[in-house]
């Protein structure tokens, strides 16, 4: 059946508080709608509510998580907190219209619930009420078979091949998603008759070789086996499923696990962050001890030097003048001032001889270089000491030179280690090095367990062959007891024929999904190589028996998992497109942040070829203003119908609104 | 090289005004070896010669008011203590002065006085950058010298 979405409403869901409507058009040709958000907007819950409302199941339940940790419930937590005050009970709802080729149908999935006074929250069962069109009535169901409606128009193994987020469709094809490929190609396969069937017949078998071992008690410890083996093989099925199921979680985290740590590595982290503490930090510390102590050196040479430097016209002038006492021979040897002092005043020589005027005056011009030879001494030695003042004066600017280069040296290494310092820290703050590890021991630890199921698979599988063969031969030992005994002729009969039935049945579920098999892989070839426009670089495409899918290059190898973001993404939309077309389910396609990671090139494809790809097909897109840029709008534009644009308008990040982009820009 | 010195006074003075600068115990020395003054970790003598000069430099003196004779002119060195007889041999123009060296070293305490107001104020304007500036300065006085 087909059907398309002409309107949801969507209350108190999540951050959606009050009711929220969007209403949309369809044009075979303008087959795409948009709705803008930012991060955390409440785009992935709005893709949520559609899958919760259809199957009671939140694509990304995960990102519902408070900053405590807990997960938030579903009912908007300020009008669930509201009930604490008026004591009753409130409710979150999500209403999809559809148009389907029978007329129109209307899903409700509606969730009761109310915060005590503790705080706690008391949240009833989902439920699911559906009206659609049989006849020219229009049929209410409720209860629990209802599912089963929504169930035939997608069935919800197929959910996420139509309802999905862009990161999640890049990844659908890593090596672990087999069972997941394998379980659409079931869906579509419609082999529920045949196993019901097969399924009818195996308890029928078990009867007659139940009355059969009533007739022949010859036979008992060959049927004995026989029921021994047959639950061995059930308890062996049981065990595969169950490890199977465990394997396909596992890897599923592994994928996530290895693609969170793509970008996250904790070694160079932790290489960073002994850079900036052991190396960076300590010396930091050690260049500023240097650079107060050179600075210190500086200053204290400064302090000692210019005092000379301010006085060097004076210095240079006592020195001068020294100089010029000293060439003029006025610094003679040490002659006794007072003795000269005592002939002047006595007025007569030591030998008794009266001084005759010419030899008072020259005692006069004596008693003055008396004066100065007693000052000779000092002279002499301040002559040394100016000179060498003089001396270190003209070493000053040498000397400066110096210290300014080990000044300009020492502050450049500071200011170098400074910027490194934070350029780590400005890398380290975005990284959660504890996250980081928790998610490398994580990776540890799936590899290690999946690696320990895939080989208990084999054990089990080899098991299982075993036992198939013993089971094949009590099987014929059955037959050929019975054939002894003619009582058990007319059972033997009919167990054969219930035998030969059941493995008709098994060969025709067999010859079936292969076909289905080889069908989807036909058109997920054909399709990817229309989308992709590369059709030199892949060979072709292919689903082996183990359904696993296989991109083939030119060059020879599997390049399933060297694919861009964007050629996954395509090669997802090639998938789903062919199981469109293979199963009949023409369900509307709805891509929660389709352009997120995706090159130039590959958004260019996915916003022109695919909405053409698609005719007909409802195409709804939760996009990023980022993603929605001017160039994708313009692209768009061809498919897109103006009343079908949508915007997000978070108030906060717990309140949402859903308003039409129309209205947006009048306002 | 050491030698006797005429009259050569104990210690020399300054303005109670400049105690605080000069004590390396007070909160405001400039002293210290924690100030962030180009004179940390130096001694009295040596802010004291550098003040002299400054005073000189600009030729300005200022009467010391009640002295504080603090700084030992024993532990001066003898380049600093010929700075210092310089400033009266060049202003005498003879050497006669240093038969008595004690005015020689009043006279510095004058220019020295003025000197701590020059600091004060280049302190003040310059802040920590004042290395930078003394520095410019002394290389300007001796490529005015060239």
């Amino acid at each position: 059946m087909q059907f398309k979405i002409s309107s949801i409403e969507i209350t108190n869901f999540r951050q959606y508080e009050g009711t929220q409507e969007v209403n949309l058009k369809f044009d075979k040709t303008k087959n795409v709608s948009i709705i803008i958000g930012n991060n955390g907007a409440g785009k992935s819950n709005l893709l949520n509510a559609i899958t919760w409302c259809l199957y009671g199941i939140e694509i990304h339940e995960n990102k519902n998580v408070e900053d405590s940790g807990e997960e938030m419930p579903i009912i908007n937590t300020s009008v669930l907190k509201a009930t604490q005050t008026t004591k009753q009970k409130t409710f979150a709802e999500v209403t999809i219209h559809l148009e389907t080729d029978k007329g129109p149908w209307r899903i409700k999935r509606r969730i009761e619930g109310i915060k005590d006074a503790t705080g706690r929250d008391f949240i009833e069962d989902s439920s699911l009420t559906v009206v659609h069109p049989s006849g020219s009535q229009d049929i209410v169901d409720s209860g629990l078979a209802t599912q089963m409606l929504i169930n035939n128009l997608l069935p919800v193994a197929l959910k996420n091949f139509f309802f999905m987020d862009g990161e999640q469709l890049q990844k659908l094809f890593q090596s672990s998603t087999p069972q997941k490929i394998a379980e659409a190609i079931d869906n579509i396969s419609q082999l529920d008759l045949v196993k019901q069937s097969r399924l009818h017949l195996s308890k029928v078998e078990s009867a007659l070789r139940n009355s059969v071992k009533n007739t022949n008690p010859q036979l008992q410890p060959v049927l004995g086996k026989i029921e021994h083996i047959q639950q061995q093989l059930d308890d062996n099925s049981k065990t595969i499923k169950k490890i199977g199921d465990i394997l396909e979680k596992d890897n599923q985290e592994l994928i996530t696990v290895k693609d969170y740590l793509k970008t996250h590595n904790s070694s160079e982290l932790s290489k960073l962050a002994t850079e900036r503490d052991d190396i960076l930090v300590p010396d930091i510390a050690r260049i500023k001890t240097a650079l107060k102590l050179k600075e210190s050196q500086r200053n204290s040479y400064l302090v000692e030097i210019a005092p000379f430097i301010l006085l060097k016209d004076i210095i240079e002038d006592s020195y001068h003048i020294i100089e010029e006492k000293v060439e003029k021979g006025e610094l003679p040897p040490n002659i006794k001032e007072n003795f000269i002092k005592e002939l002047l005043e006595k007025g007569s020589c030591i030998c008794g001889t009266e001084l005759t005027p010419a030899g008072r005056k020259a005692l006069e011009v004596y008693k003055k270089r008396a004066a100065l030879s007693e000052l000779s001494e000092i002279s002499i030695i301040g002559k040394t000491e100016v000179s060498e003042i003089l001396s270190d004066i003209q070493q000053f600017p040498e000397k400066m030179d110096i210290f300014n280069a080990d000044l300009l040296d020492l502050e450049k290494r500071l200011k170098s280690n400074e910027m490194r310092v934070q350029q780590i820290s400005e890398i380290l703050k975005d990284s959660n090095i504890a996250e980081i590890i928790e998610n490398e021991e994580r990776r540890d630890d799936l590899i290690r367990l999946t690696g320990s199921n895939e080989l208990k698979l084999k054990m089990l599988n080899r098991e299982k062959e075993t036992l198939d063969s013993e089971l094949t031969k009590l099987k014929a030992e059955e037959k050929s007891e019975m054939t002894k005994d003619k009582k058990n002729s007319a059972l033997k009969t009919k167990l054969t024929l219930v035998q030969n039935a059941i493995k008709t049945l098994e060969n025709t579920e067999t010859i079936i999904k292969t076909n289905i098999r080889k069908q989807v892989e036909e058109w997920t070839d054909k399709n990817f190589k229309k989308l992709i426009r590369k059709t030199d670089t892949f060979e072709k495409t292919t689903i082996d028996e183990n359904y696993k899918v296989k991109v083939h290059h030119v060059d020879g190898y599997n390049a399933i998992n060297r694919l861009s973001a964007g050629e996954s993404e395509i090669l997802g939309l090639a998938f789903m497109s062919s199981l469109m077309k293979i199963s009949g389910f023409q369900a509307p396609v709805i891509i929660d942040t389709p352009l997120g990671k995706i090159d130039n090139i590959h958004t260019d494809l996915i916003t022109t070829t695919v909405p053409e790809f698609l005719h007909g097909t409802q195409l709804i897109l939760l996009v990023t203003p980022k993603e929605f840029n001017e160039k994708v709008k313009e692209e768009l534009s061809k498919y897109l119908l103006r009343e079908n644009c949508y915007r997000i308008v978070d108030e906060n990040k717990k309140l949402s609104k859903i308003v039409s982009c129309h209205d947006n820009q009048t306002q | 090289m050491t030698t006797k010195h005429n009259n050569e006074p104990r210690d020399v003075g300054y303005s109670e005004t400049f105690l605080d600068y000069y004590q390396d115990k007070s909160e405001d020395s400039w002293l210290r070896k924690e100030s962030s003054s180009i004179f940390a970790g130096k001694n009295q003598k040596d802010l004291f010669i550098f003040a002299m000069a400054l005073g000189k430099a600009k030729n300005k003196k200022a009467t010391v008011k009640n002295k504080q004779s603090n700084v030992s002119v024993s532990a001066m060195t003898e380049k600093q203590k010929w700075a210092l007889l310089s400033i009266g041999i060049s202003e005498s123009q003879d050497l006669i002065c240093l038969k008595d060296e004690s005015p020689l070293y009043s006279i510095a305490e004058k220019y020295a006085e003025e000197g701590m107001k020059i600091i004060q104020s280049h302190r003040d304007r310059y802040g920590i950058n004042y290395p930078k500036f003394l520095e410019a300065e002394l290389r300007d006085i001796l490529g005015k010298g060239k």
